[in-house]
Parts: structure tokens; C-alpha cells; sequence
């Protein structure tokens, strides 16, 4: 799954205009109140996973949004349903779709939209955890992840998917819950045109 | 840079993306707003600006032509329009649609 040379490679090719683009103003939005160490565990870890294509976030709540933080991009993520684990959704055998990113037009617009119960309903192992706190933080790591892929789509406004990798558009229980998992080729791919638009984006 | 995004019926549409480009540079900021659809963009450089308005469910709204002198503050209130939602059947029907859904992640069980 990992291609550590290209990663590495690529990184050094490219990091250092991505790196000092500004952050990406990311918005959460809930239907209900989230559990605070799957939030946590979310966060870290998309911020973790784009952090290695050079992509800086900067999280921030809907609920408390004033209407006056200026970004030189920003995402609106909607996290749908129970972010936290309570160990009554059944298990469902189904392909279930986790996030969305819309489109208009063939235009990709920066909204995504990410089902914590989708993703609670085919984890058991973590909806079922003994130690709750330790199954929310299993559960926001998963977000994260989910969260990433949508982030990738509404970041770099593209609608392809990869074959491999988080970008890809079918991922299994391992993919989400391994040890790692990162952005292949055709991320990789698109970076120069995010290094394009951080050096576009000079004030006058 | 001021202003409040209402639907055609004058009701404020909050969490809209509002996009701002200064035409000559090409410099952007953008902006989301509140639950009273107000926006703010303070200290944005004197120029002539290109805005856009962007929600799911509603059609993107771009004005252009804004002028903003040095000092001054413009007031743009941005009245976008509802658009019609369906849902997807195929992804040529999702490439061709208008505001929702295209890009899945989908989860398949091993």
C-alpha cells in the first residue's frame, strides 16, 4: 500500500512550496453533540495524513463560526449521525457509503459530508468496545481517515480516485483500521497544481 | 467586504462559502457565513473583485465587477437560488447533475 521511495521523492520535490501555503480552513459541522476523544482522534489524524502532501489544516466548528475568518481556501465537513460509540448499531454486511463530497456541474464544491454511523455499523470491534473512551479515539482515527479522503477531493477539487490508497474509492475494514495508510500515485500526481495555487495567491 | 446571503425569499442562508478574487492578481480569500448569512472580509486590498456564493442545494451565484476602493468598504449582499436535488442513479448522472453528491467513499467488508 505505501510506496515509501515515491513518498519520499515526491515529498522532497514539492514539500517545500506546500508547506508554506497557508492552512485550509476546515469547518465541522454536527447533527449531534460528538464524542470528545473520537474529535480528538479525528482531527489528529487527517491533520497527520495530509500533513504528509503538505496540506495545513485549520479546524474550526460551524457552531461558532462568526462569519468573518477570512482562509485562503476553506472545506464545510458535515459529520451526519452519532460520533461516538454506543454499542447498539448492528452490524450491517452492506457496502455502505462513509463520506461525500459534492458536485456541481462537474464541479467539485468544498463540502463533504461524513457518516459516523456508517462507519460505526461496520466496525464492530470498535462500536463494541469494552473501554468506551478507547473505542471513541479506534472510531475518530477512522474518521480521520474518512474525513482525509473527502478533504483530498474538496482541497484539490478533483473527482478521481486512485487505485490504490487513500484516495482510492473503495476501502475495506483493514485499509481504515491498519496501521497506516497514505496517499498514493494519483495524489501525488495532482500536488504541483496545489503548489500552483499557493504560489498564485501573493497579496498584492 | 460586507454582506448578507439570503435565498430568493430574503431568508439568510447560513454556512455559505463566499469566495472573493481580486481580478488583477488573482489573490483570493474566502469566507463562511454565519447562521444570519452575514459575512465580513476586513482589510481586503483596494481593487476590483470577483465574489462567488457556494452551497449544496443552491445555484453558485458569482458576481463581478466589484470595486473596492482603498479604505472603503463595499456592501454585497448575495441572493442565491435554490437548485433542484436529486439523487444520483449513475455517474454520468452525477457528473451532469447540479448539487449533490458525486464523490463516494464507499466501504467494502473483506
Amino acid at each position: 500500500m505505501l510506496r515509501i521511495p515515491v513518498l519520499v521523492g515526491l515529498l522532497t520535490l514539492f514539500a517545500p512550496a506546500l508547506i508554506a501555503a497557508s492552512p485550509v480552513g476546515v469547518y465541522l459541522d454536527f447533527d449531534e453533540s460528538p464524542s470528545k476523544p473520537a474529535m480528538e482522534a479525528m482531527r489528529k489524524e487527517a491533520s497527520r495524513l495530509l500533513g504528509r502532501v503538505g496540506i495545513r489544516i485549520a479546524w474550526r466548528l460551524v457552531s461558532e463560526n462568526q462569519g468573518n475568518e477570512p482562509f485562503e481556501r476553506l472545506v464545510v465537513v458535515k459529520l451526519t449521525g452519532e460520533c461516538a460509540c454506543r454499542g447498539f448499531l448492528p452490524r450491517t454486511r452492506e457496502t455502505l457509503v462513509l463520506g461525500t463530497t459534492a458536485v456541481d456541474s462537474g464541479r467539485v464544491l468544498p463540502f463533504s459530508q461524513v457518516r459516523c454511523d456508517a462507519v460505526r455499523r461496520v466496525l464492530p470491534e470498535i462500536e463494541y468496545a469494552s473501554d468506551r473512551r478507547v473505542g471513541d479515539a479506534a472510531l475518530g482515527r477512522v474518521l480521520g481517515r474518512v474525513v482525509a479522503h473527502e478533504l483530498y477531493h474538496a482541497v484539490l477539487g478533483t473527482v478521481h480516485h486512485a487505485a490504490s490508497g487513500l484516495a482510492k474509492g473503495f476501502q475495506t475494514t483493514v485499509d481504515l483500521t491498519s496501521g497506516d495508510i497514505s496517499f498514493d500515485g494519483a495524489a501525488w500526481e495532482l500536488q504541483p497544481a496545489v503548489a500552483k495555487q499557493s504560489h498564485s495567491t501573493v497579496v498584492p | 467586504m460586507t454582506g448578507r446571503v439570503t435565498d430568493a425569499a430574503g431568508t439568510a442562508v447560513a454556512t455559505a462559502i463566499v469566495m472573493t478574487t481580486q481580478v488583477d492578481s488573482g489573490w483570493k480569500r474566502q469566507v463562511l457565513s454565519n447562521a444570519q448569512g452575514y459575512y465580513q472580509l476586513a482589510a481586503l486590498p483596494a481593487g476590483t473583485y470577483r465574489i462567488e456564493a457556494v452551497k449544496p442545494g443552491f445555484k453558485p451565484l458569482s458576481r463581478t465587477g466589484v470595486s473596492l476602493s482603498p479604505g472603503a468598504t463595499a456592501t454585497v449582499d448575495l441572493r442565491m437560488e435554490t437548485a433542484e436535488l436529486s439523487e444520483p442513479t449513475s455517474l454520468e448522472a452525477r457528473k451532469a447533475g447540479s448539487g449533490f453528491p458525486l464523490t463516494y467513499l464507499k466501504l467494502f467488508l473483506p
